[in-house]
């Protein structure tokens, strides 16, 4: 269960300070995934960099006891210098993972078929690449909640497929909050439905009423003190 | 508690050894970096008093107070760069390692440690290699209080730290302070009795620089390092206490800004 508790998050704008969240009570029951839908700017990503410790709030709390990944394809800790498989000892050293690290390497050397380039340092990747090995490390190590914000398959068809299935292999165990402004996606993945909406989050547990309402908003500006201001 | 201290443990060690690969790893000579720079200023300062003297070997055979000139500028010069470096790489960690704050593990506090620690293993290093090289080319001294030099060395260790991460937070919160970094430690360079000794300035001066606790630690580790020289005029009370100021400042900063200062505005 992750609880958002009065939690309100501000920032600062030509026209003043925008609320993308304010005073937001939510639960997001155990076992179920969400999906977080919103037009570009509604505050989708804040959400889940708020969720995953990465941002924090002006003022009130996520409660949780769950393990919450790093947004899933998140590759700001890459240093260049280092290759991958330096990148993947360091993180399985951090989440104290020392006894798998063998595994994890096999794993994210075979799914992201890196090859050769794997010993390389990932200045030398292509942004292709570096997405594969950020999608997978996220991928080797287990997690109550994976982030992930947008889009999830990259790469070629023959990857998108992969990253599906385990994704759908991870789901079985796991949960997922997924950001997004596809429906398709949205409702392929999630029970229930969260809508930032006004510095409000609207749950919806139906996934044909969410919709519903979201093509109502869908046209309305994120950022309310700009409309005015037009 | 226990659990925490477990897993800062394992974080800081993760980076640390990151550190330990980029740090040096981009430089052609790698590791022998860290070792140039003071030689270079031992050389330019015995140079220049060379030049002084009117003869080149009067630099190196200067005497201040009983202390042959080049061991005396290893002596301050050593102390000074590893308390520079440590404030400049401790401010420059949150922003360095941003990328890693999203693994939640990783907090800014563990970045800030392992950098503090990368620099103390370099200084021992450095320390060691420097007087071993002055000692083989002719520059001899005993140690004359290896324990008492050892804890100004850990005080002066603890200090940096307490204000690399003051100045850290600072920078963080107001961004135009970091171009005043540098002058600073210039000017610290010049007030903190690294190539003079408090002793021969004129008393009515003495009592300004005496406010600048880097040259207590810098004197006082001197009279534990050379069996003859005197600093009867520093307190290792007055370091004392601004050690526990400047960690206790450092640590309060920390605790009450990091969050806003990680926070996107």
């Amino acid at each position: 269960m992750i609880e958002l508790v009065n939690l309100t998050k501000s920032y600062l704008t030509k026209f003043g300070r925008h609320y993308v969240y304010k005073n937001v009570n939510a639960i997001f029951p155990e076992g179920k995934n969400i999906g977080i839908i919103g037009p570009n700017g509604a505050g989708k990503s804040t959400l889940l960099k708020l969720i995953g410790r990465i941002d924090y709030p002006d003022s009130g709390y996520i409660l949780t006891n769950k393990k919450i990944s790093w947004p899933v394809a998140f590759s700001g800790g890459f240093q260049g210098s280092l290759t991958g498989d330096e990148i993947v000892r360091f993180v399985c050293r951090i989440y104290d993972a020392n006894g798998q690290v063998k595994e994890i390497i096999n794993f994210v050397k075979n799914f992201t078929e890196l090859g050769d380039y794997f010993e390389m340092p990932v200045k030398t990747y292509s942004a292709g690449m570096r997405a594969r090995l950020a999608f997978a490390l996220s991928m080797a190590f287990d997690f109550d909640y994976y982030l992930i914000d947008e889009v999830t398959a990259v790469g070629d068809g023959n990857f998108k497929k992969k990253c599906n299935q385990i994704l759908k292999e991870k789901l079985k165990k796991s949960n997922v909050i997924i950001a997004s402004h596809s429906i398709n996606l949205i409702s392929r993945f999630s029970d229930i439905i969260a809508i930032p909406y006004q510095a409000k989050l609207i749950l919806f547990n139906n996934i044909k009423e969410a919709v519903k309402f979201y093509e109502g908003i869908r046209n309305s500006s994120a950022i309310p003190e700009l409309a005015k201001k037009q | 508690m226990l659990r925490e201290i477990k897993q800062m443990q394992t974080v800081v060690f993760a980076i640390f050894l990151r550190e330990l690969k980029t740090r040096f790893g981009k430089y052609r000579l790698g590791y022998l970096w860290a070792f140039i720079e003071p030689f270079l200023h031992i050389a330019a300062f015995v140079g220049i008093r060379g030049i002084v003297a009117g003869s080149l070997r009067g630099g190196a055979d200067k005497i201040i107070y009983h202390v042959d000139y080049p061991l005396f500028l290893a002596a301050g010069l050593l102390p000074f760069f590893m308390f520079r470096h440590i404030v400049i790489q401790v401010m420059n960690s949150i922003e360095a390692n941003k990328g890693l704050f999203a693994y939640q593990p990783v907090k800014p506090i563990d970045a800030m440690i392992s950098r503090w620690i990368l620099e103390g293993v370099i200084f021992i290093f450095l320390w060691v290699i420097v007087f071993s090289i002055l000692h083989l080319i002719g520059f001899k001294t005993e140690i004359k209080d290896p324990l008492g030099l050892i804890f100004l060395y850990l005080l002066f260790y603890l200090f940096s730290l307490g204000i690399g991460i003051i100045f850290c937070i600072i920078v963080n919160i107001y961004e135009e302070i970091r171009n005043i970094i540098p002058p600073v430690m210039l000017l610290l360079f010049f007030l903190s009795a690294i190539f003079y000794s408090i002793n021969i300035i004129p008393r009515k001066f003495q009592i300004f620089l005496l406010w600048n606790p880097i040259l207590h630690f810098i004197e006082l580790s001197r009279a534990r390092l050379f069996p003859l020289y005197k600093a009867d005029m520093c307190s290792l009370e007055f370091i004392m206490s601004c050690t526990v100021v400047s960690l206790f400042l450092g640590f309060s900063l920390y605790k009450l800004k990091i969050k806003e200062l990680l926070a996107s505005e």
